[in-house]
């Protein structure tokens, strides 16, 4: 899915909205007497700069290096797919998104097993092992230091390296043939001279988006390989805080997060800067169109509060009838020849699917609202635009916090975040050709809407939701997963005592995750059509 | 530029690859020379900090006394015994200040011309005169005659006046404010710091108009602040200072850099505890302490700035770190000074190596025949353990493992050793209130209680039956044990009018009795004793109701008295002062226990300064507050290690268990 656009002062708005959530969590769940204030000084049980700090520094080295690790190898293959053919560089992006769907959990699982069983090595992390001195020698140390980084690193990658792969060969497709080829060939230019000096700065412009919002992801997805290798990170500072429900160590670990993330996207924006000689700026385009009226402004308003109260009122439970009667029928339809695991499993994914479809349907009717409203917002200037939405939506942090909060904010989140997109398709939509074409022609407005506007909306709403069923699905089975209970998550949980001896445990809920987030990441693109991609991002172009 | 990006995009995979494969080689290598190490699995989320005043779990005291040693140990026979300190004794210090330099040699001469048999009458050792004062050495802390020598020495001294100074919070101010005042700091000879609100002072030679107290009022009124206004009182006027004196002469002992123990370690380390708030074991035993003198550097003499015999236990196994270190590293209040830098000791075993997951011990004699080191690493997973367990990684479970790893066909069996008990658990009965107010009753519930169904059902085996006052396995406890007797229990229950009803329940013609039994909720282990109880005192016809309660409201509930019997956490007491608890004077005594016997028993305990006098007492003051049941000891709690078989062959697996026995097997407990 490609991310949405970056805001300016992006580092800012992450570090800003990452510390709100840290105190409103801290407020809320923290004891009577939290303060705020306490939380930001580093007061309330954890030694801010002393216990964090050098954690963070420890899960900012495992991210950067698992993301250069991903970016340069998933570039180099995407390099090489895309010269041989539709069919390859297809089959390899569908298995790279496959990669991507599957929960980092089972990845780093998966791991482990391949290590122990087939290589017979040791995790170092886990259990490591210092000779004595007499019997030590420099190499030694290094390897194991090495070893106990590098395994961890690995894995972090590969979680990173399938959705990258996956998105830097649709995007290298999608640009070749270069337009300029030709001439550039009558230049005299070898064909490995365009790809290296024309394609791939072409890519760059549209994936170094992608690669900011993959390394943000990275860094959620640094809990749970610093919770199963031990690291000690702040990754598993967080795991361990959510696993024991600790308010303190959950808000202090979004607060150090939230500075981890801007110091991310800071970097990576300088980095930006650094690259912004070759390429052009592809994000979306910032479209003026006429003034709106208060009183429609203030309806507007009003009309989001309501939504706002109706969606978190929604319930995300399924019903009774769902659990007692459909379920344990559709298991007994199921024929007795399958796997016994997957069986039992097939409710489990359900159960799990509706959760995340229930946070995404609450969601979506969010989107629309608060989309039209910042849209209309925008137009009027005497008015304090919503800005915040650009913040949340480039925010993956607070999406995982409030996963584990409680699906209600996860679904109030969710849609702020998806109304920054439905935003940014109205403005591009009313400012396509054809939109302007027919109001030279003087259609009305709400023609233009049914004609052009309306469908197009509908259906990108559509696909974003779901594209969120599966996105939302994955982090659902992530969070259970550092909890023992009766879903995906949990399963994956309760079987990591005995995954040496049956990777069965593990392997078969990671696999419905998989699958489950695969399905609707599809159903997703399908929904959305082939030609869509322009709504989201401009084409770039060679200056 | 094309150069660059090329061998950037294939050139870093490719090195990562690279280096990972030879790091995989290198960690084969690690492992082929682990050549009988041993590596145990801790069930604690952090490596230990390694402070040796407060460790936190089994795992960290045990590390602790291999890696530091203290002045005074409890031997196999539970007694003290030697360890850095070969030798001690207590003496009494007497000092008298003369008007003039002259008279106190006069003094001294007398003295010294009495030398003789009646030197040996008063226990005098030694008699010295500094300037206008003489100090006399006795042998005996209780029977020195100072009293006799002085008349014998026809010497007129000066009168001591002993004074209080209380100042809530405030006293080290006040403390400063009078030594910067040099008329009043001129006739203080003694200091005694009472914690942070009050300090004592010795003054002499003072005019006989003059009015030192209020001079002295005045000065800290106005030095001080207005809220902390002084209370100052004399204490007492007496013709000289007595200071009994606990001397430790050191073994020849060496820090694990090579550097010998001296006397100075023994004071930094004194000087640096008394500066924190820490909960040591017989915390009273060091706050009495007036100072430390070093007499020579095996020799250091710990002065007591009031008779207090059980003094000498606070020094049973508190470590002593060495003076350098603890110049370098001050101790904070978090003991944070402990994660940052190693303390380095002078025990069995030093640590080589700490990192975030690892910490390796091994033991200092190179001769050694057993293990050659242990690593410990730290994690709660039952993975962990797995994953250790499948790949021979690991030898010890310890101090218990969560879940046991599942033995595979070809892995060697596990076997479980319980470790020394360091936890106990009592009931307190509150006799105040009806029925427990009746002796009757108290004993029947004791008689009802059967400790070792308790244990099984309750603990699942880990524990043991405990029936003393004291920390098990101590030469001061008499208690011999208590059968559980229903019948005797059921008698008991009659004789005092509590008959059972149609229904089979205790009652009386006023109602049926029925329990308040308090319990800490924060602590499963005692939820599940107070439970396990009821359904053994319902067995006599005894109702019960178990309420959990937090810390707060625990508190409120037993500081009115509102509560039958409270199940707790009992103090596993090492010192012969049981004063605290059972004195019926002391604020700490909940049981409301008062018997003038005992108060008696305990006020002369608490000026016994020889442990083996006072084992008979101690027991005789036991047996009498045990023989009234205003509290019924139940149990002590055992942590479990899981060990390789073939590691724990030949130990007996009734007998407590350390990690000593593994590294240092030949070490006498």
């Amino acid at each position: 899915m490609s991310p949405p656009a970056q805001p300016s002062h992006a580092a800012l708005r992450t570090l800003v909205l990452g510390t709100i959530a840290a105190a409103l969590w801290w407020q809320w769940r923290g004891p009577s007497d939290a303060s705020a204030w306490a939380l930001l000084t580093g007061h309330i049980g954890v030694d801010l700069w002393q216990d964090l700090a050098p954690r963070a520094l420890h899960s900012l080295a495992l991210v950067l290096g698992s993301m250069a690790v991903a970016t340069t190898s998933g570039l180099a293959l995407a390099m090489i797919v895309a010269r041989c053919g539709r069919v390859i560089s297809g089959a390899v992006s569908v298995l790279g998104q496959a990669l991507g769907a599957m929960p980092v959990i089972g990845i780093a699982w998966s791991c482990i097993v391949w290590l122990v069983n087939d290589q017979k090595l040791p995790i170092e992390s886990l259990i490591p092992y210092t000779p004595p001195p007499e019997r030590d020698a420099w190499e030694l140390q290094w390897g194991r230091t090495l070893w106990a980084w590098l395994v961890p690193m690995s894995t972090l990658a590969l979680a990173l390296f399938g959705p990258w792969l996956s998105t830097c060969v649709t995007v290298l497709n999608r640009l070749w043939p270069l337009p300029i080829e030709g001439g550039l060939r009558a230049k005299g230019l070898s064909p490995s001279s365009i790809a290296w000096s024309h394609w791939l700065p072409l890519a760059w412009a549209e994936l170094r988006g992608r690669w900011l919002h993959l390394s943000l992801a990275g860094m959620g997805y640094a809990v749970w390989v610093e919770d199963v290798f031990g690291l000690p990170g702040w990754g598993a500072f967080l795991a361990r805080g959510l696993k024991q429900g600790d308010a303190g160590d959950i808000a202090s670990a979004l607060y150090v997060g939230a500075w981890l993330a801007a110091a991310l996207t800071f970097a990576a924006g300088l980095f930006r800067s650094r690259s912004h000689r070759h390429v052009l700026d592809a994000t979306a385009a910032v479209v003026k169109a006429e003034p709106r009226s208060f009183a429609g402004t203030m309806a507007a308003l009003a009309a989001l509060a309501l939504t706002l109260i109706g969606a978190l009122c929604l319930p995300t439970t399924p019903a009774v009838w769902v659990t007692d009667w459909l379920l344990p029928w559709l298991t007994g339809m199921l024929p007795t020849g399958w796997h016994e695991p997957v069986r039992t499993l097939v409710p489990v994914f359900l159960l799990d699917a509706h959760q995340a479809g229930a946070i995404v349907l609450r969601a979506a009717l969010i989107v629309p609202i608060v989309g039209t409203m910042s849209a209309l917002l925008r137009q009027v200037r005497a008015l304090p635009q919503l800005r915040v939405l650009d913040g949340i939506a480039w925010q993956p942090l607070l999406m995982m916090a409030a996963v584990g909060g409680s699906p209600r904010m996860m679904a109030l989140l969710l849609g702020l975040a998806g109304a920054s997109r439905w935003r940014d398709w109205a403005l591009a939509l009313h400012a396509a050709d054809y939109t302007r074409a027919d109001k030279v022609l003087g259609r009305t407005r709400l023609r233009r809407w049914l004609a052009h506007i309306g469908p197009s909306m509908l259906l990108g709403l559509a696909a974003w939701s779901l594209r969120m069923v599966g996105t939302v699905l994955l982090w659902i089975v992530l969070i259970d997963s550092l909890h023992e209970g009766p879903s995906l998550g949990g399963r994956i949980a309760a079987a990591r005592a005995t995954v040496l001896a049956d990777f069965g445990g593990v392997l078969w809920p990671t696999l419905f995750a998989a699958l489950g987030t695969l399905l609707f990441h599809t159903l997703g693109r399908v929904v959305e059509g082939p030609h869509d991609s322009s709504l989201k991002f401009p084409r770039p172009r060679l200056r | 530029m094309i150069l660059f990006l090329r061998s950037l995009l294939f050139g870093l995979p490719a090195a990562f690859v690279l280096l990972t494969w030879w790091a995989a080689d290198q960690v084969r290598v690690s492992r082929s020379l682990r050549q009988g190490d041993l590596v145990a699995l801790m069930s604690q989320p952090t490596i230990p900090t390694m402070n040796p005043y407060l460790p936190a779990t089994e795992a960290e005291r045990q590390l602790v006394s291999l890696v530091h040693e203290p002045l005074l140990k409890i031997g196999a026979d539970g007694k003290p015994a030697p360890a850095l300190a070969s030798d001690w004794r207590w003496m009494k210090r007497v000092t008298v200040w003369f008007a003039q330099p002259e008279a106190a040699l006069e003094a001294r001469k007398r003295l010294h011309k009495a030398r003789g048999p009646r030197w040996m009458d008063w226990k005098l050792e030694a008699a010295e005169a500094t300037d206008r004062t003489l100090v006399l050495t006795f042998t005996d802390p209780m029977l020195g005659d100072a009293r006799a020598a002085l008349q014998a020495a026809a010497a007129k001294v000066q009168r001591v006046q002993v004074l209080r100074v209380e100042t809530k919070g405030n006293a080290r101010a006040a403390h400063r404010a009078l030594m910067a005042k040099p008329e009043l700091a001129g006739p203080v000879q003694r200091l005694w710091l009472d914690g942070d609100d009050a300090f004592e002072i010795a003054v002499t030679g003072l005019a006989d108009d003059a009015d030192y107290e209020q001079a002295l009022r005045q000065h800290l009124e106005k030095m001080l602040p207005s809220s902390a206004a002084p209370t100052i009182q004399v204490k007492a006027v007496l013709p000289m200072l007595e200071e009994p004196v606990l001397e430790f002469t050191l073994r020849d002992a060496r820090w694990h850099d090579g550097t010998p123990v001296t006397a100075t370690d023994v004071k930094a380390t004194f000087e640096s505890l008394s500066a924190t708030a820490w909960p040591l074991p017989n915390r009273e035993g060091l706050r009495v302490v007036r100072g430390l003198e070093v007499i020579a550097p095996n020799r250091v003499q710990v002065l007591l700035w009031r008779h207090y015999g059980p003094a000498m236990c606070a020094w049973i196994g508190l470590p002593i770190l060495p003076a350098a270190w603890l110049k370098t590293h001050p101790l904070d209040e978090l003991g944070r000074v402990f994660q940052r830098d190693l303390a380095p000791g002078a025990g069995d075993c030093r640590v080589e190596h700490r990192d975030y997951s690892s910490l390796v011990v091994r033991p200092v004699a190179a001769d050694t025949k057993s293990v050659p080191r242990l690593t410990m690493v730290t994690d709660l997973s039952a993975f962990t353990m797995q994953l250790g367990y499948a790949t021979h990684a690991l030898d010890l479970f310890w101090p218990s493992a969560p879940v046991l790893p599942t033995a595979t066909p070809n892995s060697e069996p596990l076997e479980k050793r319980a470790s020394p008990p360091q936890r106990g658990v009592q009931v307190v009965w509150n006799s105040h209130r009806s029925p427990m107010d009746d002796l009757r009753v108290r004993e029947a519930l004791a008689s009802a209680t059967d400790r070792s169904a308790l244990i099984n059902a309750a603990l699942s085996g880990k524990g043991r039956p405990h029936t003393s006052l004291f920390a098990p396995g101590l030469w001061l406890s008499g208690s011999t044990g208590a059968a559980s007797d229903v019948q005797q229990a059921e008698h008991l229950l009659s004789d005092a009018g509590w008959l059972r009803n149609v229904q089979g329940f205790a009652a009386r013609p006023s109602g049926t009795m029925m329990l308040t039994v308090l319990v800490p909720a924060d602590d499963p282990v005692l939820i599940r004793i107070a439970t396990e109880l009821r359904v053994q005192w319902l067995k006599v016809g005894v109702q019960a109701v178990v309420k959990p309660l937090s810390s707060a409201a625990l508190l409120r509930r037993v500081s009115a008295g509102d509560f039958d019997a409270l199940v707790e956490e009992m103090p596993m007491l090492s010192s012969w002062d049981l004063w605290p608890q059972w004195h019926s004077g002391e604020k700490n005594n909940r049981c409301g226990f008062s018997n003038r016997q005992v108060d008696l028993l305990l006020e002369a305990l608490s000026r016994e300064f020889q442990p083996a006098e006072a084992a008979p007492r101690a027991q005789k003051a036991e047996a009498l507050i045990l023989a009234e049941h205003p509290v019924l000891p139940l149990l002590t709690i055992l942590e479990e290690a899981t060990v390789r078989a073939s590691l724990s062959a030949g130990s007996d697996p009734h007998q407590p268990w350390t990690v000593a026995d593994l590294l240092i097997p030949d070490r006498k407990p």
